[in-house]
């Protein structure tokens, strides 16, 4: 890896959707973190058979002062398609981390982000009532939810 | 507190390459060429814009901080 990822103040755990319909969002949101001077912190930026997938995820969501959850995905696109349950899953993982974890745990910052503002709740009510942004699937408006978000964490450089 | 950063973006439109400041609802202006486009788009580097250049496929290009 290329960048330093020793500081957890600079890390951000990036849960979203890694398949080719998303590389169009994918991309704009990882240049927007780098951009910022942050690094993203993703599932798959190591691969190694003798890890099991779940604990490298914890492992990167403990090691990240922030975190974007991108719940666009939920929902199935075509006939007999199951729904997209890892995004919703490691979402709670990181709010579970934040409730049962030290002082500065429970200070970190996340970002949730849906396609429509309140589809999601369709299927997750149970955020209801949280602070989710919706980015349309457009590529400007992904870069200015994490944008913003991010200015909001730590002065970008 | 400083002022929240302004981007402008410029993105692929099926008509051509549109400029469209953040959190507008609609582009300023769609342009034939992304060359004009972006020329367009320095002028509000000027006014504190960020200028932020997308390929086709949504990716970054070029993202240029603004003059001011």
């Amino acid at each position: 890896m290329p960048w330093d990822t020793n500081d957890p103040s600079k890390n951000v755990f990036v849960n979203c959707p890694f398949d080719s319909e998303y590389v169009p969002l994918l991309r704009p949101l990882l240049f927007t973190i780098l951009y910022l001077g942050y690094n993203p912190r993703i599932a798959s930026e190591r691969s190694d058979s003798g890890e099991a997938r779940i604990q490298k995820i914890c492992e990167l969501i403990k090691q990240s002062q922030m975190s974007i959850h991108d719940l666009s995905r939920l929902r199935s696109t075509r006939k007999n398609e199951f729904f997209r349950l890892n995004m919703p899953f490691e979402l709670g993982i990181d709010i579970g981390c934040r409730m049962g974890g030290e002082s500065e745990v429970r200070q970190r910052k996340c970002l949730i982000l849906a396609k429509e503002r309140y589809s999601y709740q369709r299927a997750l009510s149970d955020l209801s009532g949280s602070d989710i942004k919706a980015h349309n699937d457009q590529p400007e408006e992904i870069v200015r939810e994490v944008a913003e978000r991010c200015s909001d964490v730590v002065t970008p450089k | 507190m400083p002022s929240p950063a302004k981007r402008v973006h410029i993105i692929s439109r099926e008509s051509g390459w549109a400029v469209k400041k953040e959190g507008a609802s609609r582009a300023s202006r769609v342009y034939e060429k992304k060359e004009t486009a972006i020329e367009n788009a320095k002028r509000l580097q000027r006014t504190g814009h960020d200028v932020v250049v997308h390929k086709r496929d949504g990716s970054i290009q070029k993202w240029e901080k603004s003059k001011k």
